[in-house]
């Protein structure tokens, strides 16, 4: 390809740095505007998750908006990364597919979690029982859906280790941190199990080893992308 | 990137690829936290959980190690075999691996009925729950571990297995002494700790 494509890598490259950006702005709902990082204990009594929704309901509302806005920008992170994974396994497109269908699988839930939170606290007038009801399913949808960041991570995997070519799209250890991060990934799916504990949506090995990892992927997936975005502007070859 | 290259190698034998060891040391890395918050929670109820293993017993837990090992030492020999090129050697030696890690999945699920009969479940206490969790993660490893040496036997059964076959029959087989490893330190913590 001639040099008429590298404005096309550049626009790439923006998305990458994009992806980080909207992890950041999430990050800005969740913690200091939502409250719920780490997740509200599960175990809280109705009149205790209702005093919270009451206490900080623009919060909520407004870092819920956050979240809204930043999982949209995280889509053409996912399209670029989806690029690149085209690169390594061309002709073939099977983890390309894969990858961004997974992909928005894994976030339209957290776009519904983050309305559930809305809505419990758009009335924080409504009963206690109610709202905890609204915050379990926004908590459940928001941990649970776990499987489809570990089909996704598998679907950057495989495609970096089967990559032969002599100057790989992706270093192979990458291929390897994403199948690592994908088997961390796997407990969050259980949260439903449990009330309390290191299982629970809020615990140890379901919130936090799962949160280190995705968060782990993200940079290392980042500096990949940027790698061989640099790469192909520099010397555009395929 | 660069320790791979040729250079390095000549120095040094990674075995399988360097990068492997991302997810190898990454995932005792993983099971050391979860270990640790086992450790953690056990201390605030010693009692609860000494009482917990009693009732577990470690006669299921000492089987699965018995088998694992025994696969492991399988794969091994496995390895030393396509090292020297004796190919049906190695297919006999990955299936008897294949089929002891295929027992210690028959055994788990034996282990699980007959805790589950027994009215032990999930959230029967905090000690059950790390059980179940850790024991079916560990699981999941396994299974991963079965088809990783499947594809090996495959690669193996090729006329010409390629370049890369010594190097990949190592890298399979550093993953499946992992999964060895993983048990044996999960069987120490859960059942035999005192």
């Amino acid at each position: 390809m001639s040099g008429e494509s590298r404005p096309h890598y550049a626009a790439e490259l923006v998305c990458a740095w994009m992806g980080l950006a909207a992890m950041g702005v999430i990050f800005v709902g969740i913690w200091p505007l939502m409250h719920f990082f780490p997740p509200l204990d599960p175990a809280l009594t109705a009149r205790e998750v209702a005093a919270i929704y009451r206490s900080n309901a623009t919060g909520i509302i407004v870092g819920g908006m956050c979240m809204l806005g930043a999982s949209s920008m995280l889509m053409p992170f996912y399209c670029a990364l989806a690029l690149q994974v085209a690169r390594m396994e061309a002709p073939s497109k099977l983890w390309t597919y894969s990858l961004l269908t997974t992909s928005v699988m894994g976030f339209v839930p957290l776009i519904i979690a983050e309305m559930l939170f809305s809505t419990a606290a758009y009335r924080p007038d409504r009963s206690d029982e109610i709202i905890r009801v609204l915050n379990d399913f926004g908590f459940i949808m928001f941990v649970g859906p776990s499987l489809p960041g570990t089909v996704q991570m598998l679907s950057v995997a495989i495609p970096v280790l089967a990559d032969r070519r002599a100057q790989p799209v992706f270093p192979r250890w990458v291929g390897y941190l994403n199948v690592w991060t994908a088997i961390l990934a796997t407990p969050g799916c259980l949260v439903t199990l449990f009330l309390h504990g290191p299982f629970a949506w809020n615990g140890a090995i379901s919130f936090w080893v799962a949160f280190i990892a995705f968060g782990i992927w993200m940079m290392v997936n980042f500096w990949a992308m940027r790698g061989a975005l640099l790469r192909q502007i520099s010397a555009p070859s395929d | 990137m660069d320790a791979a290259g040729p250079a390095a190698r000549t120095r040094t034998h990674v075995p399988g690829e360097p990068g492997l060891w991302v997810l190898i040391l990454g995932d005792l890395l993983a099971f050391s936290a979860f270990f640790g918050v086992f450790m953690y929670h056990r201390a605030q109820r010693p009692a609860l959980y000494a009482a917990s293993q009693t009732m577990l017993g470690a006669a299921f837990g000492l089987f699965n190690t018995l088998l694992l090992l025994t696969s492991s030492w399988f794969v091994a020999l496995a390895v030393a075999a396509a090292r020297s090129g004796t190919r049906p050697r190695v297919l006999r030696l990955l299936l008897a691996a294949i089929g002891c890690g295929a027992a210690f999945v028959a055994s788990k699920a034996l282990e699980w009925g007959s805790r589950i009969a027994q009215g032990i479940t999930l959230n029967t206490d905090e000690f059950f729950t790390f059980y179940y969790m850790l024991t079916g993660f560990h699981l999941v490893h396994v299974l991963i571990g079965i088809a990783v040496l499947g594809y090996l036997f495959n690669r193996s059964r090729r006329p010409e297995p390629g370049p890369g076959y010594a190097a990949v029959m190592e890298g399979g087989a550093a993953f499946w002494h992992l999964v060895d490893l993983l048990w044996v330190l999960l069987f120490a913590v859960l059942y035999l700790v005192k």
